[in-house]
């Protein structure tokens, strides 16, 4: 009880000096929607017109349903449709269909027996952000199907991205964005939590009021994770009804990720503030970690790609599971099961910067 | 209940010794001012005291409980005790009220806004619980810290140069207030200036600090009358000290020196040897009898010429400060008459204890 009313007066105290600062305020939620906004239009553009193939085999009604739905979205526009699977490669080569959508022969009659139903569907992996993006409307359309023949009803998806092997770790920046964009906030906000004190003064004055170094770091973490995890509603609230692209996952997992996700990077910054003298060092320190944070994410170069050692580093990197987890959870409908290994590097690195970090707030080596 | 005793303690950064080997006792309920040379190590030894360093060696106890030792270390939030820091160390985003409440919660509601507004109400600053710290002067900011320090209630009270900022009439009016305060309630107060003349107003010891050390502890007066080594008989009150042979220690507390061609009887007890003359401007006035000197500067101080004069027998030493009635040339020879002053051993120990109060002693490593 006592425990708990200090460390909600710490709360307030922190959330007023990360609100009632002007600067810091705008700085807070602007930039994540701008952003959010920019990588959006940038990663959308060709969207309204998807251009694809049909290479429907079992010219079965289930399949036939599949297409019709699709080219109802307005979104997807058959340019062709295919005899043979020789056809496949000069539309994707060609670049006219940025996806083909195979039928195999026997699919109908799987669906009919009640055996997994692939639904193939064949990505032009030059393009993959916009690729990524078509092949989650796919996916979210299969699932509709689904949904409305019963639950019990097989049908899957299987992709395949030609030109582009990894494609499957590169593709669709847009929901890796609800957790790189609010990390850099996240990770300079809790960074500078305590380098502000040590600069003002305070910290030394919060050290000998009664609070527990426990409680110090609660109270500092907390209100940086709230931040994060606005700012994350913020940009999946725009990419999912902005810019529309259907999430196929759950939401509770998505944030339960996000939290998870959210705490590390705390950590990991309350740990540089710790160690930081003033804001300026704080800041520098961010930046200094945030770049190799990003490049060793699989933002930008796929995990597989690197040298081995640095895919060993990637381990350490919350941001490459915060990513891959909120990406699979949202355009390929992951279960807590299928994204399980995600959630343990990032409690791993929360386990070992949160106590760290509150013990440098009383044994940072000078 | 709140006695402060430090055995043998000593706490090093890098090859600094910033407080060496103190062993020293200060009584409950004492109020102690410490003085000394920038970097002489009063911060560090108030940091001591509110466990915000770890000794590297000694002992430190509080009322009777050892927090800190070999192996054993009570953290700055379980000492029970406040500190005002010099840069007062405001939440700038906290109300007046806010600041002071904080670290109260243990308290309820009615309780500890009683407390805030009786500690504003010490501090003279009943009416401002409201204001942010920007909207108040650098004296308000101080006494707010004050009182943030005073509604804990701690048994020990340590401020860190707590007038520094002030001007010169705040600083009189804030005097005053320690003395009051320390008077209603009791604790026992550590107080590091930088100003004598403040640490003697306030204090009824004061301690002197000199490379890490506590040259001596002792009462304003017998600081004055009865300096322990040279450097403390230098530092307080503008003092010189002029070398000297002592030839004969006398019974009645006093030793014969000579002096140039003169043969005086000054307080002292220091056997047959070279010596210290230890001698503050009271100890000297203008006359025809006296030692002749030559003036060697003239200023305008305080209401008096002060003069400093160059003892004819001794041009190589500290030129003595002599108040003159009336202006003078540098140049002019004059005869400075001696009463008073105090003798030390030149190697720095008394051959034989001083007898002195108790408490002249106190303080100084044997
Ligand atoms: N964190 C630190 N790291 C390294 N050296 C330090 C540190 N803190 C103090 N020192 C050194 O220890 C010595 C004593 O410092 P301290 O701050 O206690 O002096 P002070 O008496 O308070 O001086 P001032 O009157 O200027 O405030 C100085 O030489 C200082 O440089
Ligand atoms: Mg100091």
């Amino acid at each position: 009880m006592l425990f708990l009313s200090q460390l909600l007066a710490l709360i307030r105290k922190e959330l007023l000096a990360i609100l009632k600062d002007p600067s810091s305020r705008t700085l807070l939620f602007a930039p994540a929607l701008m952003q959010a906004l920019l990588f959006g239009y940038g990663a959308t553009y060709d969207l309204t017109h998807a251009p694809f193939a049909v290479l429907d085999q079992s010219r079965s009604a289930a399949s036939t349903e599949i297409v019709a739905r699709l080219e109802g979205t307005g979104v997807f526009h058959r340019i062709a449709t295919l005899e043979n699977t020789s056809q496949i490669a000069g539309q994707i080569e060609s670049g006219d269909a940025l996806l083909v959508l195979q039928f195999q022969p026997d699919f109908a009659a799987k669906l009919a027996g009640g055996a997994e139903a692939p639904v193939q569907v064949i990505l032009d992996g030059r393009n993959s952000s916009t690729a990524g993006l078509a092949s989650a409307y796919v996916s979210s359309i299969v699932a509709g199907y689904n949904a409305d023949q019963g639950a019990t009803t097989p049908l899957t998806i299987v992709r395949r991205a030609w030109f582009n092997p990894n494609f499957e770790s590169r593709w669709n920046l847009m929901p890796a964005l609800i957790a790189s964009l609010s990390m850099l906030q996240t990770l300079m906000l809790a960074a500078l939590s305590v380098a502000r004190e040590r600069e003002q003064g305070t910290f030394d004055q919060l050290l000998v009021t009664p609070l527990t170094p426990t409680q110090i770091l609660i109270g500092k973490a907390l209100p940086s994770i709230l931040v994060g995890l606005l700012q994350s509603t913020i940009i999946f609230l725009i990419i999912r009804y902005w810019f529309g692209i259907p999430m196929n996952g759950q939401v509770w997992l998505m944030y339960l990720g996000l939290v998870t996700f959210t705490t590390a990077a705390v950590g990991l910054g309350l740990s540089i503030s710790a160690i930081a003298l003033t804001m300026q060092q704080a800041m520098l320190y961010t930046f200094i970690v945030i770049m190799p944070l990003m490049l060793l994410s699989g933002l930008l170069t796929p995990v597989q790609n690197m040298p081995e050692i640095l895919q060993w580093a990637t381990y350490a990197n919350p941001l490459r599971f915060g990513i891959d987890l909120v990406r699979r959870v949202y355009l390929e409908g992951a279960t807590l099961r299928e994204v399980s290994f995600d959630f343990i590097p990032l409690l791993a690195v929360a386990a070992v910067t949160l106590p760290l970090a509150a013990w440098l707030f009383r044994h940072r080596l000078s | 209940m709140a006695e402060i005793s430090f055995k043998r303690v000593s706490r090093r950064f890098g090859n600094t010794p910033a407080v060496d080997n103190v062993s020293t006792t200060l009584e409950s309920g004492r109020f102690l001012a410490l003085l000394g040379p920038s970097g002489c190590g009063k911060t560090t030894l108030l940091r001591l005291i509110a466990g915000l360093e770890r000794p590297d060696e000694g002992e430190i106890a509080l009322g009777g409980q050892v927090v800190a030792a070999p192996g054993r270390f009570v953290e700055p939030e379980q000492r029970a005790l406040g500190m005002v820091f010099q840069s007062y160390a405001l939440w700038p985003h906290m109300s007046v009220a806010g600041n002071i409440g904080f670290g109260l919660n243990r308290l309820p509601r009615v309780e500890r806004e009683a407390r805030v507004l009786d500690a504003l109400r010490m501090v003279g600053l009943g009416d401002m619980f409201d204001r942010k710290p920007h909207e108040l002067s650098g004296g308000q900011r101080q006494r707010v810290a004050l009182a943030r320090s005073l509604a804990a209630r701690p048994r020990i009270l340590l401020l860190d140069e707590p007038l520094a900022n002030l001007d010169a009439h705040l600083r009189q009016s804030m005097l005053a207030e320690f003395r009051r305060i320390h008077a209603a309630t009791g604790c026992t107060m550590v107080f590091v200036t930088h100003d004598q003349n403040e640490a003697m107003a306030v204090a009824d010891q004061v301690g002197v600090m000199d490379r890490g050390r506590i040259e001596q502890m002792a009462t304003p007066m017998d600081l004055f009358d009865r300096p322990a080594t040279p450097m403390v008989a230098r530092f307080v009150g503008n003092g010189r000290t002029l070398p000297v042979t002592v030839q004969e220690r006398l019974a009645d507390r006093t030793c014969r020196i000579r002096i140039g061609d003169r043969t005086i009887a000054v307080p002292g007890q220091v056997a047959h040897g070279p010596g210290w003359l230890c001698l503050h401007p009271r100890d000297l006035s203008p006359s025809t009898e006296g030692i002749a000197g030559t003036i060697s500067a003239v200023r305008f101080e305080d209401g008096y010429y002060l003069a400093d004069v160059l003892l004819d027998a001794l041009p190589e030493a500290d030129a003595l400060p002599l108040r003159l009635p009336g202006p003078a040339r540098q140049g002019e020879k004059l005869r400075i008459a001696l009463r008073g002053g105090w003798v030390l051993p030149r190697d720095g120990v008394p051959e034989t204890p001083i007898a002195a109060p108790a408490e002249v002693r106190r303080g100084v490593p044997a």
